[in-house]
C-alpha cells in the first residue's frame, strides 16, 4: 500500500523520525511488529527493508504510523529525503510483537533498537504499568527520545560507550545493576523487552537468566520478504531454526541460542 | 480482440503462461492474499523431500546488485505434511499445482514421484536436479548427463503426471543436460535454477553466507537465463519454462520470444507479492498492441539480425 508522508523530524545527525498516514480500514499494528518498505522503482536495492513500528496513533486527522531510522543505506537515505506528501510503498504490519501483560516493563534499547520499543513503552504507560527504559548508544547522538519517554512517565537511564552522555559503558551494565537492586519479589513481576545488536541481546538474555527475570528480544536478521516466503531470516532456537518474520521478530530470550553467529 | 493466453507444456494445459517459481511462494497458500490463485498459470510449490528438512544454518541470504544469494538448503515440511495439510487448501483455492521435489538418491526421486502420482489436485511435477545448496542429489545429478538421464527415466516410469525437469545453469553447455532430460521422458524443461555465487562481508572478512557459496537469483541472472532458453530452443523441440529474474511483463515477453512457452516468477515475489497479476495483464496488453492472437504464437518469435 502507498502511504503519504506527514512529517519528517531530524532527531540527531543520522537519526530521523518519519510520520506516515495509515489508510482507513487497515488494522492497527501491535508493538514489536514491522513493516516492509520500498522507496523506489527498479531492482537495486532488490528487497524491501524491514522497519519496526516506532509508534502508531489514531486521531481526528486519521491514523499515523511513525518510523524511526538511522540513515545507513539507499532506502534510509531516500526516506530521509521524504518531504510532506512524499509517497512510500509499505507492506505489513508483519510478525509477532511484544506482550503487555506484565505488571512492570523494563526496556533495553541499543541505538536504533529503540525503534520498536517506544510504542511498547507508550502503551505500557497508558495501561498504567511502571516502565523503566535503559537507553544505550555508541555516542550521545545515538541516545534518542529521552524527553518524550520521561514525559510519558518512564524512568530513563542512559549509557554511552564513549561516555558522551549518561554513564560510560554498555547498556546491559545498567540493566544488571538495576536487577541486582530489585527485590526477588519485584523481579518476578518484571518483563524485560530488548532490541539492539546481537551482542547486546545475548547479554540481556544472560543477565536476565541469571537474575531469574523473563526477557523478550526483537531480532533483526537480513530479510528478503518479511512474510515467510524466502525462509532467509532464520535464527537458531534450541536444536532448530525459527523464522524472524513469522515466529518473531520478538522471541522469548530463553528460546533462542546465543552462541556467536 | 481478446488474446488467448492459454499455453501447453506437453500434456499440461495452462490458462496463461505465468507461474510462480518453487521456493519463492511458499506452498502457494501464502500468496492467496495477493491475488486469485485460480487466475495464475500455475503455482510451483516449495521443493519437497520425503522427510521434513530443516535447511541450512544462518545466515542464509544476502542481497547483491539486482540479485540475491541464498543457501536455504531446501527447507520443507516433507511430503506427508504437504499432502495432509497444504494440498487440500490449495485445491479449494482453485490453483493449478505443480509440485517441485528432490531426493538424495534415485530411489527417493522415484518414491516421491510415485506417491505424488495419486494425489488429488497435483497437476504436474517439477524435478529439481539442480539445487546448489544441498549435499546429496541436486547439482551433481544436474551436471552429469548420464546421471540426469537415469534419474529422469526412473521418475518417468513412476508417474503419469506431466513432468518438468528444472536444470542448473552451472554447466558448460546446458543443451547436453537438456537433451538427456528430454530423451529420458521429460515433458518440459525449466530453465534456469540459480547460478552459483559468493559474497564476502569485508568488515568481518567472512563469507556472507554460512555455507560460503549460494545460489544467485533475481534480475542479475536474467540475461543468462534468456540465453540458455534460446540455446535450448534452437537445439530441441521440448517446451521450456523460462525462469530467472522476471520482474515485469516485459521480462516475461523476453523469455517467450527467446523460446519459452511459460515463465516462472521467483525473487520478485519477495518484493512485489502480487506482481503476477500485473504480468498476466501485461502479456495480454502486449499481444493486443502487437496484434498477436495467442500467447503461444509469440513463443520463439525472435527476429534474427539479417
Amino acid at each position: 500500500m502507498l502511504l503519504t508522508a506527514r512529517s519528517l523530524r531530524v532527531l540527531s545527525s543520522d537519526f530521523r523520525l518519519l510520520d506516515l498516514g495509515w489508510p482507513a480500514g487497515e488494522p492497527d499494528p501491535a508493538p514489536g511488529q514491522f513493516v516492509m518498505v520500498r522507496t523506489r522503482e527498479g531492482t537495486d536495492p532488490l528487497w524491501r527493508r524491514p522497519f519496526g513500528v516506532h509508534d502508531f496513533r489514531r486521531g481526528r486527522g486519521g491514523a499515523v504510523l511513525s518510523l524511526l531510522f538511522q540513515v545507513v543505506g539507499p532506502t534510509t537515505r531516500e526516506l530521509a529525503a521524504c518531504g510532506k506528501g512524499a509517497v512510500v510503498d509499505v507492506l505489513g504490519p508483519h510478525g509477532r510483537g511484544f506482550t503487555l501483560e506484565a505488571p512492570e516493563h523494563w526496556l533495553v534499547a541499543g541505538g536504533r533498537g529503540l525503534a520498536p520499543l517506544y510504542y511498547l513503552a507508550r502503551l505500557a504507560r497508558r495501561a498504567g504499568r511502571p516502565c523503566r527504559v535503559f537507553l544505550g548508544g555508541r555516542e550521545a547522538g545515538h541516545v534518542l527520545r529521552v524527553p518524550e519517554l520521561e514525559r510519558r512517565g518512564c524512568a530513563v537511564e542512559v549509557s554511552t560507550e564513549d561516555g558522551s552522555r549518561g554513564r560510560r559503558g554498555r547498556v546491559t551494565e545498567l540493566l544488571e545493576r538495576g536487577l541486582a537492586r530489585a527485590s526477588r519479589r519485584r523481579r518476578a513481576g518484571i518483563l524485560v523487552s530488548a532490541c539492539g545488536p546481537h551482542g547486546m541481546l545475548a547479554a540481556v538474555a544472560s543477565v536476565c537468566a541469571a537474575a531469574g527475570v523473563r526477557a523478550r528480544v526483537s531480532v533483526d536478521p537480513l530479510m528478503a520478504c518479511g512474510r515467510g516466503l524466502c525462509l532467509g531470516c532464520t535464527v537458531r532456537a534450541g536444536e532448530g531454526y525459527r523464522l524472524a518474520c513469522q515466529h518473531g521478530p520478538v522471541f522469548d530470550a530463553a528460546e533462542l541460542s546465543w552462541e556467536a553467529p | 480482440m481478446t488474446p488467448d493466453l492459454a499455453v501447453r507444456l506437453g500434456p499440461l494445459a495452462l490458462p496463461n503462461p505465468v507461474m510462480l517459481a518453487s521456493g519463492t511462494c511458499g506452498y502457494g497458500l501464502e500468496m492467496a492474499p495477493h491475488g486469485d490463485l485460480s487466475a495464475l498459470g500455475a503455482v510451483v510449490v516449495k521443493g519437497l523431500s520425503l522427510l521434513p528438512s530443516p535447511g541450512n544454518p544462518p545466515p542464509r541470504i544476502v542481497e547483491t546488485p539486482s540479485g540475491m544469494l541464498n543457501s536455504i538448503g531446501l527447507e520443507n515440511v516433507g511430503l506427508a505434511a504437504f499432502l495432509a495439510e497444504k494440498l487440500p487448501k490449495l485445491r479449494r483455492l482453485g490453483a493449478r499445482v505443480v509440485v517441485n521435489f528432490y531426493g538424495g538418491c534415485r530411489a527417493d526421486y522415484r518414491e516421491l514421484a510415485a506417491r505424488l502420482d495419486g494425489a488429488e489436485g497435483v497437476h504436474a511435477l517439477e524435478m529439481n536436479i539442480s539445487c546448489p545448496n544441498v549435499k546429496l542429489g541436486g547439482l551433481q545429478l544436474g551436471q552429469d548427463p548420464r546421471e540426469a538421464h537415469r534419474v529422469v527415466a526412473a521418475v518417468r516410469r513412476a508417474t503419469r503426471l506431466p513432468l518438468l525437469v528444472k536444470l542448473t545453469p552451472n554447466v558448460t553447455d546446458v543443451r547436453v543436460i537438456a537433451r538427456a532430460a528430454a530423451d529420458a521422458g521429460a515433458d518440459a524443461l525449466t530453465l534456469i535454477n540459480t547460478l552459483q555465487g559468493m559474497a564476502i562481508d569485508v568488515e568481518t572478512r567472512r563469507p556472507a553466507l554460512a555455507r560460503t557459496v549460494g545460489g544467485l537469483s533475481g534480475p542479475a541472472i536474467r540475461p543468462v537465463a534468456v540465453r540458455m532458453v534460446w540455446q535450448v530452443r534452437q537445439a530441441l523441440p521440448i517446451p521450456i519454462v523460462g525462469c530467472g529474474g522476471v520482474w515485469t511483463a516485459r521480462d516475461a515477453i523476453e523469455f517467450l520470444l527467446a523460446g519459452a512457452t511459460a515463465v516462472q516468477l521467483g525473487s520478485v515475489n519477495f518484493t512485489h507479492p502480487g506482481r503476477w497479476v500485473e504480468v498476466v495483464a501485461g502479456i495480454g496488453e502486449y499481444l493486443r498492441r502487437h496484434g498477436v492472437a495467442r500467447a503461444a504464437d509469440l513463443v520463439g518469435k525472435l527476429e534474427p539480425w539479417a
